[in-house]
């Protein structure tokens, strides 16, 4: 049957092209800030404008953010690299050409690793290439009518790009190799990393080929996806066209497509007739770019430990779930604050439990980071011995951490001042039980009857007497006794006997 | 020997955004093929093994990431030929989405 | 009206240092000079801006100095002209092109703020040919430069604004930049002195680009002592060049009588060819027997490649400078055309009537020599090329040879007009000079004689950064030369 298997017999060949602004104070060729958001066209200067007579000149730390990233990802880090010009007109394009790297990239080679998944093993997905760059200003169409508004405060911020084998073969493989590589930038510290601001950027290239082939086809390059997610929609999209198009017997063009968030599809890009041809040759205000054994080696020596590594000793170090490890691993600095904890506490997995349940949930609350939390790790680690003690419960605790965040102070302070001090004392426990017991008589005839599943019912009765503070351990003992001891439990017991 | 036509000199002027009279193509065509002839001697030079050098066989110098440009002594609006609220102005580019830059086309 | 100043820079500065001549009189008989040399039916036009009020405040800053006894400053008060592609602040900087016809940089050249440190008086701008594309100084948007010596020939160029200012005596001392011959080529034609350090030895920060890889900022004087003082002025270190070396100046004048004893002159016989004008050839033989006098040893060598030089420049500068000449669009600064509507048409029409015929044919050519398909047979074989010449002159380095000596040109100025319609024989025109633009090697052409009331000039072509050496050569031969033609004909 034609019409059934044609989906999968066909297969996707993907691979990606990512642009990553680079987080360094100023730009990539001359000392104007890199930041973003400042008022049009002030971060500007003599080189970034393109006036004529200005240089390059190469900004240290924008190298050493682009070596770092390539040892990260397992790159060959080239001793000797060449600055390339890339000719091509554009209104946010100063000097008409794009200062990058062409045939002699700073990097070369590389593999990220996807782990096992869905009973298929890992994948290797292969990087081609890392190089450094400096981006383009801004073309603004929509602002005035009929006429375009060039900002060049981001003309000339440093950029790598990184392009990867078309070593993906489904959608969802492409957007898990992007939140890892997010995820390795962001430990590195070298980007922001921002999809929205444009400080991440991807494009993509698509082909479909018969499953199993290693045929060579005609392949479209998407651009223009904000998240993630579109990119992962866009790329499923476009692949379903292609092979709409080959199934009906069409023949796949080369061109350039634009997803349309807003429609869900891929456009091809207009305006595109004239055929590139960038006559890329080596720029010649700027000699060769070395960079010594020794340096390269020193750099490789100060990287930060890589995720995948961080959440292998997690489990190994600290005994933890692959999953505790996997939400812990998730930021740079998530990570450093459980492990800040679980140094100073007994239990690590009652510290995980803590740190990636309650405090990132209070933190999602107040939209905030962790560190903005003010929560120092010292102060939760006192506020987990007392839960791992017994002198507070599990929801005192929950109560005495959201006063924690909002008033600053220690749990001491907040369990003193709010009176959150578990009640241990057997009297005012009894009293509440009997007053509970009081109000109840049909329950308490039920539970006497044998329905001791009710207990769980007096519990709470009682907790919500004592507004959450009534130790639990305590608690229960005695209703157990209480409940059990009635004078009436005699008369009950023929109806079972 | 290389021949430049009128085909290859239009491609070249649509590369380069240079608008050419019907008369300056034709004395251009004219002149670059004299030059392209006079320049083929070259081929004759031995071959020689393409290393990229540099522009001074020398590494470049790396610059610190510090504030450090060369201020402007002019307002960009006096240099500019269109300038509106702290933009250049130019035409719009023709077929162009709303939301294109250059990015998301060349870079 | 005094007559306009025929003294040297050095002796200039002897009368400005002991206030016989006070630094505002010079500022004055140097503009009335510039005037005067353009008040002619055959107006010399060595400028396309000059100096106005701005520089009678400094003057008289300059006199105070000099008033209080403290002013050591090597350059004080002397006039000094900047060729028209070197930026200035306050003044326009147009490169003898409509496309930047009313474009006054906002930022000044690295060399030129040299010169304002060493207390000179940046009087004007001189002409070029467009973008400094050009062998005549014919090619530029503001009409041609006449030869000083003969009004009715070319200056040489590109930087013929330059050579015929000092030429015509307005100014001791100018700035021109040589990319293939653009300062030695002109001051041949105009008899006088100009050098193209080594590259790297001078910031080409505030240049306009032609072609990167070659270009130099040059100086220009009537002396080889005054060129050197000059050099001395504008090398160095700069942060804003990348190409530009960090490695020290020393005071090219104090060892420059150091004389040519021992000094070995290679002459390569591929700058002797058998059609080379006799009279030139003549002069150059004649000022290597003075120099074997002096006790330099002459040695007859070879640079085989040298013969694809000129081609192997052209296919490099061309593509350079279609790269650097992108940035003219009409978006930012410069000319914009009118009436269009869109982008491209605001990138085509400008482009179209901003760049005349000269500039336009280079940028088609260097387009097409990049272009996908013919990288490898144009540029990247003009890069090869330049290695091989580059390895001939290691060569003869390494027998021994100190410096080289050639013709400057194979001629003598000729007339305007003459080879305006044939670009490859005015490109043949820089076939002796083009070869230390390619090798990076620092050069300089000086007076060695004139041929019916002709300059003709010689060369000496130096070890990279071994300018020290190349003008102790220069200033030996000069020595030696009493019918140098010193004066213009103004
Ligand atoms: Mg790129
Ligand atoms: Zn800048």
């Amino acid at each position: 049957m034609v019409g059934a298997g044609v989906s999968s017999s066909y297969e996707p060949v993907i691979g990606l092209e990512i642009h990553v602004q680079l987080k360094t104070r100023t730009k990539m060729f001359c000392g104007c800030p890199a930041e973003f958001g400042a008022p049009p066209n002030t971060n500007v200067c003599p080189v970034c404008l393109g006036l004529p007579g200005a240089l390059p000149v190469v900004n240290r730390s924008a190298i050493e953010l682009a070596v770092q990233t390539a040892l990260a990802l397992g790159c060959d880090v080239h001793n000797r690299s060449v600055f390339a010009r890339k000719n091509y007109f554009y209104p946010d394009l100063p000097k008409g050409y794009q200062i990058s790297q062409y045939d002699r990239p700073l990097a070369t080679g590389g593999v990220v690793e996807l782990p096992a998944k869905d009973g298929s093993g890992v994948r290797r997905i292969r990087l081609r290439r890392l190089h450094v760059e400096e981006d383009s200003g801004k073309s603004i169409h929509d602002r005035f009518v009929e006429q375009t508004a060039v900002d060049l405060n981001r003309a000339g911020v440093p950029l790598i790009e990184i392009v990867t084998e078309p070593d993906f073969s489904v959608a969802s493989q492409a957007r898990e190799f992007l939140d890892r590589l997010k995820r390795m930038l962001e430990y590195l510290g070298v980007s922001d990393c921002n999809m929205e601001e444009g400080s991440l950027r991807v494009d993509a290239n698509v082909s479909v080929r018969p499953a199993g082939s290693d045929e060579l086809s005609t392949k479209t390059e998407v651009k223009n996806m904000n998240s993630f997610s579109q990119l992962e929609k866009a790329l499923e999209s476009e692949v379903a066209r292609h092979v709409a198009v080959v199934n009906s017997g069409g023949v796949i063009e080369h061109q350039t497509m634009l997803w349309d968030p807003a429609r869900g599809e891929a456009r091809p890009m207009r305006g595109k007739e004239e055929a590139h041809d960038y006559r890329y040759f080596p720029e010649p205000d700027l000699p060769v770019l070395e960079l010594a054994d020794d340096a390269v080696a020193a750099a490789a020596g100060t990287l930060p430990e890589m995720p995948q590594e961080k959440l292998e000793r997690l489990v190994r170090q600290y005994g933890l779930p692959a999953y505790d490890a996997e939400v812990l691993t998730s930021t740079h600095e998530l990570a450093d604050y459980f492990e800040a904890v679980a140094r100073l506490t007994s239990d690590p997995k009652l510290a995980s439990n803590w740190v990636m349940v309650e405090v990132l949930a209070v933190a999602n609350e107040r939209g905030s980071s962790i560190s903005d939390l003010g929560l120092e790790p010292e102060r939760l680690a006192e506020l987990i011995a007392m839960v791992a003690d017994g002198d507070l419960s599990h929801a005192l605790a929950r109560q005495v951490l959201s006063g924690m965040v909002e008033s600053g102070t220690s749990a001491e302070d907040v369990i003193n001042t709010e009176g959150l001090r578990l009640i241990k004392d057997s009297d005012e426990l009894e009293r509440w039980v009997a007053e509970t017991q009081a109000e109840n008589p049909a329950e308490v005839e039920r539970y006497r009857a044998g329905e001791v599943k009710l207990l769980a019912f007096f519990i709470g009765q009682v907790m919500r007497r004592s507004k959450g503070k009534a130790d639990p351990e305590r608690l229960r003992r005695i209703l157990e006794k209480s409940l059990g001891s009635d004078p009436s439990e005699d008369s009950a017991m023929p109806d079972t006997g | 020997m290389m021949t430049i036509s009128r085909t290859d000199l239009e491609r070249i002027a649509v590369l380069a955004q240079l608008k050419l009279s019907e008369d300056e193509a034709d004395g251009l065509a004219g002149d670059c093929q004299a030059i392209l002839e006079y320049f083929e001697i070259v081929r004759e030079a031995g071959a020689v093994e393409s290393e990229v050098d540099g522009p001074v066989g020398r590494a470049a110098p790396l610059r610190e990431d510090r504030f450090d440009c060369d201020p402007l002594v002019e307002r960009l609006e006096d240099l500019a030929p269109d300038w509106r609220e702290g933009y250049f102005i130019l035409p719009r580019l023709p077929a162009l989405d709303a939301d294109a830059t250059s990015d998301d086309d060349d870079v | 009206m005094a007559e306009p100043p025929t003294r040297t820079t050095h002796a200039l500065r002897e009368e400005l240092r002991s206030r016989r001549l006070r630094v505002g009189d010079l500022l004055r008989t140097t503009l009335s000079a510039i005037d005067a040399s353009d008040a002619d039916a055959a107006p010399i036009n060595a400028f396309i801006t000059r100096g106005g009020s701005q520089l009678e405040e400094q003057a008289a800053a300059l006199d105070r100095s000099f008033d209080s006894g403290d002013e050591a400053r090597p350059l004080a008060g002397i006039p000094v002209a900047i060729k028209d592609n070197i930026s200035v602040r306050g003044m326009p900087t147009t490169c003898a092109s409509r496309v930047l016809e009313a474009y006054e940089p906002p930022y000044e050249a690295a060399a030129v703020r040299r010169l304002r440190d060493a207390g000179a008086l940046i009087v004007g701008k001189t002409n070029l040919d467009e973008f400094a594309m050009g062998s005549s100084t014919e090619n530029g948007a503001f009409g041609p430069t006449r030869n000083p010596h003969d009004r009715g020939r070319v200056p040489g160029g590109s930087s013929g604004g330059s050579a015929a200012a000092v030429a015509a005596n307005l100014v001791p001392l100018a700035l021109g930049s040589d990319t293939g011959g653009s300062v030695r080529q002109p001051a041949s034609f105009c008899g006088v002195v100009g050098l193209k350090p080594t590259y790297g030895r001078v910031s080409r920060y505030g240049l306009v680009a032609f072609a990167s890889s070659l270009d130099q900022i040059g100086p220009l004087g009537r002396t080889v002592e005054d060129t050197a003082l000059l050099l001395g002025v504008i090398a160095g270190r700069d942060r804003f060049d990348s190409t530009c070396v960090d490695s020290p100046v020393p005071d090219y004048t104090e060892t420059i009588d150091a004389g040519v004893e021992g000094l070995v002159v290679g002459v390569p016989r591929e700058f002797f060819p058998e059609d080379l004008d006799p009279h030139v050839e003549a002069l150059c033989r004649a000022a290597l027997d003075r120099l074997e006098a002096l006790g330099a040893v002459i040695r007859d060598v070879s640079l085989p490649n040298s013969k694809y030089a000129v081609p192997a420049y052209y296919l490099v500068a061309n593509a350079e400078a279609s790269s650097n000449l992108a940035r003219y669009d009409g978006v930012r600064y410069g000319l914009r055309a009118k009436d269009v509507q869109s982008a491209q048409a605001v990138y085509r029409e400008t482009r179209g009537m901003g760049f005349g015929p000269e500039v336009k044919r280079r940028i088609v050519l260097g387009t097409y020599g990049l272009s996908a398909g013919f990288y490898d047979q144009y540029y990247g074989r003009g890069q090869q090329v330049r290695r091989l010449i580059a390895a001939d002159f290691e060569q003869v380095c390494a027998t021994g040879v100190d410096v080289l000596f050639t013709p400057t040109v194979p001629g003598v100025a000729f007339r305007l007009g003459e080879r305006i319609n044939d670009p490859v024989q005015m490109y043949l025109s820089d076939v002796f000079t083009v070869t230390a633009n390619l090798i990076g090697a620092p050069a300089i052409s000086l007076p060695i004689g004139d041929h019916d009331g002709l300059p003709v000039g010689g060369q000496f072509i130096g070890r990279h950064f071994q300018e020290t050496v190349v003008l102790q050569a220069a200033w030996a031969l000069e020595s030696t030369i009493s019918d140098r033609p010193l004066t213009g004909g103004v």
